[in-house]
């Protein structure tokens, strides 16, 4: 019997460009088909240039801001089902109070908020570590809280905020063609994500959610990193229900529903595994983009809006299913 | 190592009980500055208990431990090294979807120190490099590397070895030694006896969560430390054993006849993996032992036999005709029975799934197809049986094997 | 290990109380669901000055309680196996709308339709999880997408509806003044369900997919097969399900079983089948659906607002989750 033994110190290691291409493909991927999508939209569409981004990025806040939340969630090996109904939960609040609040106030009081929801956010992780239920059922149970507290604090729509806070996001910074909306998303993204992303606090989010049992004998606190990436989640999400606030105007305890399911679909769309440990938060952004476009793109052409829902789950399968495919002839 | 000074580290009447498991009952162990000292027993003796004890993975029920004379309670790894208990585990403790580098952030390792150490043990490695893409026996080498950059009084590698070819197992004995040289103390745990007698100044033997001797390897020698780790009862239920196949069982069929008689399983020439061109052939009433050291591509040839993995190459035959298994299911109507298949193949260690640390159990990496006397009873039927063994497993000797 | 006599004795007492909670988890909710009888009664005999538990109240809440139990069979199943069903309230409300479509052309048309709709959906997850190997949730998620598109362009259409006599009799019908018509179904639902669990072959190895696909694989389970197998069961039940709300209703809603999606997950959870798969039953998953049911009345009864209900509902699901799960952990 013979058989060949592969020593380490023979080991050549995996080519440069094959690991960048497994780091980074898909967020790449997902970025060029955003942009192979905006060719086809501008011919269809008979709006300017500078209105029809402005639209479509003042659409997509919401979600960008969702998928993000989700997306760190996710990477940490969670899932969160009550990011739509902390969004919901934020924009009553504030739509609640900002009403009367001037530019200033509205802006500090959207500090309050994101540490409201930053809290919230932990107190989720908290029940998550401290119970040991699996994340799905307990977040599924924060779905239901988060959305009667909405309920509480707003039982019908209404509420709303001052002008200048409206045109934080449906104005335009500096050139008409850069959209304040997606000057805000960008802005977390280097804000709150890249800095501490390839530091000790960001490694661990991806150690907890690759390997466990590797992450803590590591030295890692896993149920202090858990609670953080709830947390950090809980920030997005806040930052998803002012979103909300200033985009629609008013606050609506329904206005987060449909978020929590289309959260993890841009999340699934823009890489992130949802074993946990793989993807980022720049992908998922490219996602809620695509997403918000794709149904733009059959209102203009007269399409049954309806449509949009078939499209998008067939999309989501269909990535899904070529993402794996890919992802498994590449693995062995 | 004399006994009047504070032994480096003490460890006395360590007990963990998991749910109904008692993994270790009463457990002491005192290492002395300067020494290697190895810790042996046979599976589910405690070994790993004890080791996770002292670098704080789990929490002992019972049991002081005390580090040059102080009381501690190691409550984490990072604690236990800031103690200056630096482990190896059995599993590596690197993070598949990070890269080397930053796997050493996440520790807080210094990556110089780190480089340095794989290039005195003669190793490159593009520190960039995914931890998932890396072959197994280098990432046992990187926890070496990792485990010394942080300069502990006391290195504890367990079962570092089972997955290294002997080439680098002898740098990792290098390594050991140069500790020793330095007055630092290196905790050994290993189930093959040469590298204990040959490397190791002292050996404490573990039996049922209780440590039953402490022993210098170099005069009793292994058939002294085996009698320990096995107790007089496996002794005597090995001996049993032995008796019944020879009295009842000629398990063999003679050479000359079984070249004649009919094959009935037979592989030719089998690509797959690090299975470089296997074969074999087998005849009714045969057991054919596989042994070998871990990864050496026994996990693909079972994957291969048991219809889970089409061979890149080569073929295998079940009664002359070939077995083209698309599913295990194939293989098993054909008559090819897994007993003892093993659940978690080949990345044990590195699974995503690997639930809470604390309670973790491990799967065992190689549960042979059958133990030695079903095997033989098979065998006696006419039918034949392919053995897989982590090798040397103690205490579970293959009873028989046909030439290959 | 060193401890006094006492406490060994006290430690070994809890033990076989653990033990045997492990092996009864039901008792638990039994002994919840009686609680919560109970308090309903008291609370209702304060406030109305009536006895809660008389037969017409008990019957009451079975007849709503039994599509939640039909659509909580499947995602029972579908649990079981490691997965999740996030478009079984699409699923019943398609079905509906097929059997008030095709109702026009007789009952066996309007009722082989909608279940059709359940096998046609089932049969699309299944593949997709089983075979193309997309995570459970991702891949329902997607279905769910897709029937609700398809809903909202065909359901706006005016057609015509006629939802069978037979069907409205098995929704909103009782026997003997108190025996459900569709609680009728439901058990002998259950009994296929909790029999077929434990003693066929197929039963077993939903239970061997969900602990361990690999090791299954390798016992010579065709995996997929399962999966496919498992994902049109849940569809049918589903369908079932939205059948008995039709027929209650009377008319098909695009809404019509929007609100059951989550409360199925929550019984299921509620009931004891752990979400990663492999342990279980439909037992429990019953006294889940009858404990979100009294729960419902008992809100009702206490005038509670909406977002009370919803807060309270949420923390329940969360609360008897770990009580559940501390009293059956076995470490």
């Amino acid at each position: 019997m013979t058989s060949a033994t592969v020593t380490a110190h023979e080991y050549r290691g995996v080519p440069a460009w094959r690991r960048n291409l497994r780091l980074h493909g898909w967020t790449i991927g997902v970025w060029l088909v955003l942009l192979a999508m905006v060719p086809y939209w501008r011919s269809l569409s008979q709006q300017s240039f500078e209105f029809d981004i402005q639209a479509l990025a003042i659409d997509a806040l919401p979600l960008c801001f969702a998928a993000m939340a989700q997306a760190v969630v996710v990477i940490s090996g969670g899932i969160d089902l009550s990011v739509g109904s902390l969004m919901g939960l934020m924009n009553v609040i504030s739509a609640k109070h900002m009403i009367g609040m001037s530019f200033r106030e509205a802006i500090l009081f959207s500090l309050v908020i994101l540490l409201l929801s930053a809290l919230a956010g932990g107190f989720t992780g908290l029940v998550i570590t401290f119970t040991r239920i699996p994340d799905i059922v307990v977040t599924l149970g924060m779905l239901f809280v988060w959305y009667g507290v909405g309920l509480w604090v707003m039982e019908i729509p209404g509420g709303g905020a001052p002008q200048q806070f409206y045109d934080l996001a449906l104005g335009s910074i500096g050139s008409t063609q850069v959209p304040g909306a997606m000057v805000i998303v960008f802005a977390a993204l280097v804000v709150l994500w890249l800095p501490i992303r390839w530091l000790r606090p960001g490694l661990s989010i991806y150690a907890v959610g690759s390997n466990r049992n590797a992450a803590y004998l590591s030295g890692i606190g896993v149920a202090r990193t858990r609670v953080g990436a709830y947390m950090l989640g809980g920030v997005f999400a806040g930052l998803a229900g002012l979103a909300l606030t200033a985009t629609a105007g008013i606050g609506d305890p329904n206005s987060g529903s449909i978020y929590t399911l289309n959260s993890v679909a841009a999340v699934v769309l823009g890489g992130v595994s949802l074993l946990g440990g793989v993807g980022g938060l720049i992908g998922p952004i490219a996602a809620a983009y695509i997403l918000t476009l794709s149904k733009t793109i059959l209102l203009i052409r007269g399409t049954d809006p309806n449509y949009a829902a078939v499209y998008q789950g067939i999309l989501i399968i269909l990535v899904v299913v070529i993402g794996g495919l890919l992802s498994r002839k590449t693995h062995r | 190592m004399s006994g009047d000074e504070t032994p480096l580290l003490a460890a006395r009447d360590i007990a963990k009980q998991y749910g109904s498991v008692l993994a270790l009952r009463s457990a002491d162990l005192s290492i002395s500055a300067g020494e290697i000292h190895a810790l042996l027993g046979a599976n589910g003796a405690g070994k790993s208990t004890l080791v996770k004890a002292l670098s704080g993975v789990i929490r002992p029920d019972a049991g002081t431990i005390t580090v040059s004379g102080t009381s501690v309670r190691p409550s984490s790894p990072r604690q236990a090294a800031r103690l200056g208990l630096s482990p190896v585990f059995q599993d590596p403790a690197l993070v598949p979807d990070l890269s080397v580098a930053h796997n050493l952030r996440l520790t807080g390792t210094s990556v110089e120190a780190v480089r340095a150490n794989l290039a005195s043990m003669g190793l490159q490695l593009d520190l960039r490099e995914l931890v998932d893409d890396v072959p197994l026996p280098m990432l046992r080498m990187l926890d070496l590397a990792r485990a010394l950059a942080q300069d502990p009084q006391l290195l504890i590698l367990d079962e570092i070895t089972a997955a290294l070819p002997s080439d680098l197992a002898e740098r990792v004995f290098t390594v050991m030694r140069d500790w020793r040289e330095r007055g630092r103390s290196v905790l050994f745990i290993t189930h093959r006896l040469r590298e204990v007698i040959n490397t190791c100044d002292r050996a404490t033997i573990l039996r049922d969560g209780v440590n039953v001797a402490t022993v210098v390897p170099q005069e009793g020698g292994e058939a002294e430390i085996v009698e320990i780790m096995l107790g007089p009862e496996a002794a005597r239920a090995e001996e049993r054993a032995a008796e019944l196949t020879e009295q009842e069982a000629p398990v063999r069929a003679p050479v000359a006849t079984a070249t004649e008689a009919e094959v009935v399983l037979e592989a030719d020439d089998l690509h797959l993996g690090s299975v470089r061109g296997i074969s074999f052939a087998l005849h009714p009433g045969e057991i054919l032992g596989i042994a070998a050291l871990e990864g050496q591509g026994q996990d693909e040839l079972f994957e291969a036999l048991a219809g889970q993995r089409k061979p890149e190459r080569g073929e295998i035959r079940l009664r002359g005709k070939p077995l083209r298994a698309r599913h295990p299911f194939d293989a098993i109507r054909r008559g090819m029975v897994l007993p003892g298949a093993r659940c978690d193949v080949s990345r044990a260690g590195t699974s995503r799934r690997s639930r809470s640390p604390a309670g973790s159990h491990r799967v065992s990496r190689y549960s042979s197809a059958t133990t030695p006397l079903e095997a033989s009873t098979w065998a006696r039927s006419g039918r034949c049986t392919v053995s897989f063994a982590s090798w040397p497993r103690m205490g579970q000797r293959s009873s028989s094997s046909a030439p290959s | 290990m060193t401890a006094a006599p006492e406490t060994v004795e006290r430690e070994s007492r809890l033990r076989a109380l653990q033990r045997f909670l492990t092996d009864n988890p039901v008792v638990i909710l039994v002994l919840v669901l009686v609680a919560l009888f109970v308090v309903t009664e008291v609370v209702n005999r304060h406030q109305v000055g009536e006895p809660f538990v008389t037969w017409n109240q008990i019957s009451t809440t079975l007849l709503v309680a039994a599509p939640l139990g039909m659509i909580a069979g499947g995602q029972t199943l579908v649990m079981l196996t490691g997965g999740v069903d996030l478009s079984v309230a699409y699923t019943a409300t398609a079905a509906a709308f097929a059997i008030s479509w095709q109702g026009t052309n007789g009952t066996l048309e309007g009722i082989l339709a909608g279940l059709l709709v359940g096998v046609v959906i089932g049969l699309a997850n299944g593949v997709g999880v089983g075979v193309f190997r997309v995570n459970p949730l991702v891949m329902t998620l997607g279905t769910s997408s897709v029937i609700f598109g398809l809903l909202s362009i065909y359901a706006g259409q005016a057609f015509e509806k006629r939802i069978p006599d037979v069907v409205t009799t098995l929704g909103r019908e009782r026997f003997h003044t108190y025996l459900p018509a569709n609680t009728l179904l439901w058990a002998a639902v259950a009994a296929v369900l909790v029999l077929g669990l434990s003693y066929t072959g197929y039963g077993r190895m939903l239970f061997a997919v969900g602990d361990n696909p690999l090791a299954s694989r390798l016992a010579g389970v065709r995996v997929w097969q399962v999966l496919v197998a498992v994902y049109v069961l849940c569809g049918v039940l589903a369908a079932l399900g939205g059948l008995l709300l039709v027929g209650f209703t009377n008319n098909p809603d695009l809404s019509l079983a929007t609100s059951y999606l989550l409360p199925s997950v929550a019984a299921v959870v509620i009931g004891g089948t752990s979400i990663l798969g492999g342990w279980g039953g439909y037992g429990g998953t019953i006294l889940g659906v009858l404990i979100l049911t009294v729960l419902g009345s008992l809100l009702t009864l206490l005038d509670a607002e909406e977002w009370e209900r919803q807060v309270i509902y949420g923390s329940i699901i969360i609360v008897l989750t770990a009580i559940y799960a501390r009293a059956t952990r076995s470490d």
